[in-house]
């Protein structure tokens, strides 16, 4: 399905970046949101990791964690670690961060008609990031912005660069955000849903774009989406988050081969792309109810009150979220009971 | 833009013909016999024809509209009917002050304002924020008469401190150039001047800078607490950028569009309407020219003041909707 092969980069054991046990909760009037609980997960060097769940999962704060983003009050890291090149993000100081904000690691959004500063040319956006981190003139700076838009395939880009956001289509901004991202060679670039707002064909486009700069570049990407077509397309794996966690963490090419969690069952469900592949034209089918209120989470499994398969103990046991096969992680009770019975005999 | 800025003015010819007509209406929608009402109760018969006959008062009105206009055109605004000074010639020497006094108000405001909007936006709740506010609430409903005389009383009368009115001390002597005195006394390397003309433009400044220095401060804080939850904020924080370009340039950039409404508005309105200020800090501008010239029902004098207030307004207006382009972009003009 995922098509690894078509990929010649190299993925390295080292985990370039790791995070364990991640908790960012939101401190409201209305209660505590917790809105990331216990996040755990870690990208190698050159690889592509997808995050996928539905809105509210939490999804966009494990990011904006990451960048040490979150808007504080009402947000806080409250636990867990974050290790970038073996350097704990969490106990760095504002000055660290920003030498690794845009330059080590660098993130694009879901929205470019919104996410470019609409009353600055695209070269002063551009040229500022590449003067924070780099040393360089202005003028050697305006070369590289030339460059890299050339790179992610803006036409005639020294013209452009006097252009202003919304002289851009919604695509071309999306190129001009990624050519911003890449401009000073980041290790890592967090890609926050980056095709959601665009149209289908452009959102190939920018697909193509980003496998093609990865190859080029060599940098890990973390895309973030609800799609999981985009996960077959560009990820080598993948963690299924539900309500703030993780539920399933493995290959791409496993999850939809071998999908453990029935949370990932339904999610491959309700995609007719994926699921016509054996049966033939079956119906699409939703996930039946909502997800749970993150200010009060009841024990047990949050997926419990959506799942066909749920026992008695998933509404009292809080599910453990362990390797059931080596290099895949979930967090479901049917295999820990399984792993019971098979201690037992 | 060129085009645009032509095509303005050309438009600015019917508003002015329009506020000259009501300026001239002014004259004569009065109740009664204007000459009376200029000279008084005292005045003989003979006094009165003498004065409808030098205003023209006996022609149709439509005659003396169209004169009024032929003299308007030609940069004629009359003359005083009380002192014989040409309108002109006393304008000359009064728009400077209210100009010096207006950007000295303005200037403190816009600066103030904004500052204080911004802290408090990006320390929005702090005890900053709340007696910022609570101040530019004050401020807001501030009267400024009450204000100016406290002010005298304070400054002037028991700390000795500020002189309580006028533009400059009598004894200190300052070649004019632009009239306006601080820029004068800059440009005469007058330093004895320049320290004097600015302690009689301190008190009637702040007090004329009260109020828009108020609504700008809440203009600003909103605005920018508006522009702080943008995508394109995260995107600046995201490259990396230090606090301060993100707030004052990508974040100010973008706040300040609303305030510049404002701020174009209050400048046109205190260009002409000091007139509170300038009376009770005896300020020699225009404000209390208009003042004094309607006490002393000298007609026209407060004809041609209105009419050249009005274009004042209607200019400023126009230099704002120019710098909206410079804000914002996406504003087109053609
Ligand atoms: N400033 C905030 N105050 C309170 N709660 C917040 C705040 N920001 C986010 N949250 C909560 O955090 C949870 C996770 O949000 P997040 O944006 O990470 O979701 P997501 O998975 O990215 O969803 P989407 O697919 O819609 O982008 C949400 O339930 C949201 O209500
Ligand atoms: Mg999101």
């Amino acid at each position: 399905m995922a098509n690894q092969d078509k990929k010649n980069r190299q993925v390295t054991g080292t985990s370039l970046l790791e995070v364990r046990n991640l908790k960012t909760h939101f401190f409201t009037k209305a209660g505590v949101v917790k809105a990331v609980d216990g996040v755990t997960f870690d990208i190698k060097p050159g690889e592509t990791l997808g995050i996928v769940g539905e809105s509210g999962s939490g999804k966009s704060m494990t990011a904006m964690s990451i960048m040490r983003l979150i808007p504080s009050p009402p947000g806080k890291i409250v636990g867990g670690e974050i290790e970038f090149e073996g350097k704990n993000l969490l106990s760095m100081s504002e000055k660290e961060l920003k030498k690794i904000r845009g330059n080590e690691i660098s993130m694009i959004f879901q929205d470019p008609m919104t996410s470019l500063n609409p009353v600055f040319t695209i070269k002063k956006q551009m040229v500022e990031t590449i003067l924070t981190h780099q040393d360089m003139t202005k003028k050697e700076a305006i070369d590289r912005a030339v460059e890299l838009l050339d790179l992610v395939g803006i036409p005639d880009a020294r013209a452009r660069l006097n252009n202003y956001p919304h002289e851009f289509s919604g695509g071309m901004r999306q190129r001009v955000m990624i050519a911003m991202a890449l401009s000073c060679d980041p290790k890592l670039l967090i890609a926050d849903e980056p095709t959601t707002a665009l149209d289908v064909t452009i959102q190939a486009q920018i697909l193509d774009l980003l496998n093609r700069l990865q190859e080029e570049m060599g940098m890990s990407i973390m895309m973030i989406t609800h799609d999981l077509g985009v996960v077959a397309e560009v990820c080598d794996r993948v963690m299924v988050m539900y309500a703030g966690q993780p539920v399933e963490f493995t290959e791409a090419a496993t999850l939809f081969d071998h999908p453990k969690h029935p949370y990932t069952w339904g999610l491959l469900n309700s995609i007719p792309k994926i699921t016509k592949k054996k049966e033939g034209q079956k119906r699409l089918e939703a996930i039946p109810g909502l997800p749970p209120d993150l200010r009060n989470l009841e024990a047990g499994c949050h997926f419990a009150p959506r799942c066909k398969h749920a026992m008695d103990s998933c509404y009292s046991k809080n599910p453990s979220y362990e390797p059931c096969e080596p290099d895949h992680f979930v967090r479901c009770l049917l295999y820990e009971e399984k792993e019971e019975v098979l201690s037992n005999d | 833009m060129l085009n645009y800025i032509i095509r303005r003015l050309v438009f600015l010819i019917p508003v002015l013909l329009g506020v000259t007509l009501i300026a001239f209406s002014l004259m004569h929608l009065i109740p009664g016999d204007p000459a009376r009402s200029m000279l008084g109760e005292k005045a003989t018969e003979e006094q009165l024809e003498a004065l409808r006959e030098e205003l023209g008062l006996n022609d149709p009105l439509a005659v003396q509209y169209g004169r009024y206009l032929g003299q308007v055109v030609t940069g004629d605004l009359g003359k005083s009917v009380k002192s014989d000074i040409s309108v002109a010639e006393e304008l000359a020497n009064r728009l400077p002050a209210t100009f010096e006094l207006t950007l000295f108000a303005m200037g403190v405001a816009i600066f103030v304002g904004v500052l204080a909007g911004v802290i408090a936006a990006v320390k929005q709740y702090s005890w900053f924020d709340n007696i910022s506010m609570t101040g530019a609430l004050f401020g807001v409903s501030m009267p400024i008469f009450w204000l100016g005389l406290m002010m005298i009383w304070l400054f002037s009368v028991k700390l000795g401190w500020l002189p309580p009115s006028g533009r400059l001390s009598h004894e200190i002597e300052l070649t004019t150039i632009t009239n306006l005195y601080l820029l004068d006394s800059i440009l005469t390397w007058n330093w004895e001047a320049f320290w004097d003309s600015f302690k009689h433009l301190l008190m009637p400044g702040l007090a004329l800078g009260t109020i828009p220095m108020a609504i700008i401060a809440r203009m600003t804080r909103s605005s920018m607490l508006e522009v702080m939850r943008q995508d394109y904020i995260r995107t600046a924080n995201a490259k990396g950028l230090s606090r301060f370009p993100v707030i004052f340039q990508h974040a100010l950039k973008n706040a300040f569009l609303p305030v510049l409404t404002v701020i174009g508005l209050q400048f046109g309105y205190l260009l002409g309407g000091a007139v509170l200020t300038e009376t009770i800090f005896s300020w020699p501008g225009v404000g209390r020219y208009v003042y004094l010239s309607i006490l002393g029902r000298d007609y026209p004098v407060v004809q041609s003041t209105i009419l050249v207030i009005a274009a004042i307004f209607v200019i400023v207006n126009l230099i704002t909707d120019i710098l909206y382009k410079y804000f914002d972009p996406r504003i087109s003009y053609d």
